[in-house]
């Protein structure tokens, strides 16, 4: 395995969707906070990278494909590559679906839903995670618990970037990436104040 | 759907192949000679010629609809997809009237024998046109639009043949959209039957890609999925499946439609592997049961399809308005 994983710079014209990002190197088990205003384009940078980026990238967003009725334990299952039932299992209660297994897509929450695209990419087992604010919709509970997941997956050795609007998940970051009508700039992600940038 | 014990799908499994294996015997006991309980009417010609291939394109063209039908919902999230929604049977449409009506003004006979060859021809045209505009139409939205918009043409066109058609060639492109099991041969079937091998194969191989492509693009470009390849796979296999059945049995209506819907009823699971066999029986079942109905009223099978069908959508919109999600 390489020291560093290597996130390819994007340029892109307004016309595509404005984007300026001079790429990065990021260690083993780092993460980076991905933060702007709304419309800055989080989710567009998000989306670039995972275009450019070959191989098992994670992805996790709380976009929902509509008329998706899969069972919640299907979607674990289908998620691996090498599927077990040990493995299946252990998803199911670490993200407390084991109850609700059985359910359609279109049946569950917002909430649970971010749950099982959590549980789906674990299960995935990428070595780099994408995910486009994924504590949106979890409950205080959750949001608790997903910082316990991330990490585990960051002592495992895997990059975790995140859009995010939450100082906490800003100040525990690696890097961040301040984003900025389609412009990517570099801040210090531990000294970050959401209230410092302001309104303009 | 909460508990699902396996013997609740054991029992699931069977009675709803049991329903096809009776609906499959009444449909070959039942002809237009009537009811025939002898047993020297079974090695007659009446039943290996006529009755059996009837029965058997019953049961595989319901499976073939079915299994369109449930693709092309599948392809385009749209719960109201159904296989004639790219126009491949208005494609197999067109080439019917082209040759029982507007041959005569080109070469002066027209040729109804071809009608087979000449649905089929249609379908493929329509198939083979999308596959070039595919080369640049990577948006599946708009392919749906182009789709329709190909259907509306060759409906037009068809028009225009049946207001140029001599009256007495109207009838041969009627019958024909008016779907019938009847009137094939058991070569038809074993036709049919190596189309639905090849398609099924094809899907099996790439069942996880399937099943990861309803994820969502994003989802699926993210596990190394190319949705523009699982989109082609998809359209290929519903579009052979209903050019082939178009071909055999003219353009039959509904039970594409219907059958994904009937098999989420009655079976708890999604994924490819274990849909695809509730999908087919679901198609068996209301195929023969249309199939056994029209003739016993006299009435052609699109008009029963239709007439089931249609209401079953309603109900299905009326119900499902409160149950969606944002």
């Amino acid at each position: 395995m390489d020291e560093v994983i290597k996130i390819p710079a994007i340029h892109r014209s307004a016309f595509e969707g404005a984007m300026e990002f001079a790429g990065a190197m990021i260690q083993h088990g780092a993460s980076v906070a991905i933060a702007g205003r709304n419309g800055a384009g989080k989710s567009v940078l998000l989306k670039a990278l995972l275009q450019k980026m070959n191989g098992n990238v994670g992805w996790v967003s709380n976009y929902r494909e509509p008329f998706l009725d899969m069972r919640v334990q299907e979607v674990i299952e289908i998620a691996q590559m090498n599927r077990t039932n040990e493995m299946t299992e252990n998803i199911l209660k670490t993200f407390s679906l084991d109850a609700i297994r059985h359910h359609g897509l279109n049946v569950l929450s917002d909430g649970e839903f971010m749950r099982l695209m959590l549980a789906r990419v674990t299960a995935q087992d990428p070595d780099v995670f994408l995910m486009d604010e994924p504590d949106a919709h979890l409950d205080f509970y959750y949001k608790q618990e997903l910082k316990s997941i991330v990490q585990d997956w960051q002592n495992k050795g895997k990059v975790v970037i995140y859009s995010t609007h939450d100082e906490q998940w800003v100040n525990k970051a690696n890097q961040l990436w301040w984003v900025e009508n389609g412009k990517v700039t570099f801040k210090d992600a531990a000294q970050f104040e959401f209230q410092k940038i302001g309104n303009r | 759907m909460q508990n699902i014990s396996s013997r609740i799908i054991f029992i699931r499994l069977l009675a709803s192949s049991l329903v096809v294996m009776l609906l499959f015997v009444l449909s070959l006991l039942y002809g237009s000679a009537g009811w025939s309980w002898e047993l020297e009417n079974w090695s007659s010609a009446i039943f290996w010629e006529l009755r059996l291939p009837r029965s058997l394109m019953a049961i595989l063209a319901g499976t073939g609809l079915a299994l369109a039908g449930f693709w092309m919902q599948l392809l385009f999230k749209n719960p109201l997809a159904s296989p004639s929604v790219l126009g491949v049977t208005n494609g197999a449409s067109l080439g019917v009237a082209f040759v029982t009506m507007a041959a005569q003004s080109i070469w002066g006979y027209n040729f109804p024998e071809l009608t087979l060859l000449a649905a089929f021809a249609g379908s493929m045209a329509v198939l083979l046109i999308l596959a070039v505009v595919r080369l640049r139409l990577n948006n599946l939205t708009s392919l749906l639009i182009f789709g329709v918009m190909l259907g509306h043409l060759a409906g037009a066109l068809e028009t225009i043949f049946q207001r140029a058609a001599a009256r007495n060639d109207l009838p041969n492109l009627i019958y024909w959209s008016m779907g019938s099991f009847s009137k094939v041969t058991m070569i038809q079937v074993l036709w049919l039957g190596l189309s639905l091998a090849i398609v099924i194969f094809i899907v099996v191989r790439n069942h996880r890609s399937i099943d990861i492509f309803s994820f969502g693009e994003h989802i699926a470009v993210s596990m190394s999925i190319s949705p523009s390849k699982v989109s082609n796979v998809l359209i290929f296999c519903s579009g052979l499946l209903t050019a082939v059945i178009t071909a055999f049995c003219g353009p039959i209506a509904f039970i594409g439609l219907a059958a994904p819907h009937l098999a989420k009823l009655w079976w708890p699971f999604r994924t490819q592997l274990k849909l695809i066999p509730a999908v087919a029986i679901t198609g068996m079942v209301i195929a023969l049961f249309c199939d056994v109905l029209a003739r016993f009223l006299d009435l052609p099978i699109n008009a029963i399809t239709s007439l089931i069908g249609a209401p079953w959508v309603m109900w299905w919109l009326y119900q499902n308005k409160t149950q969606r999600h944002g």
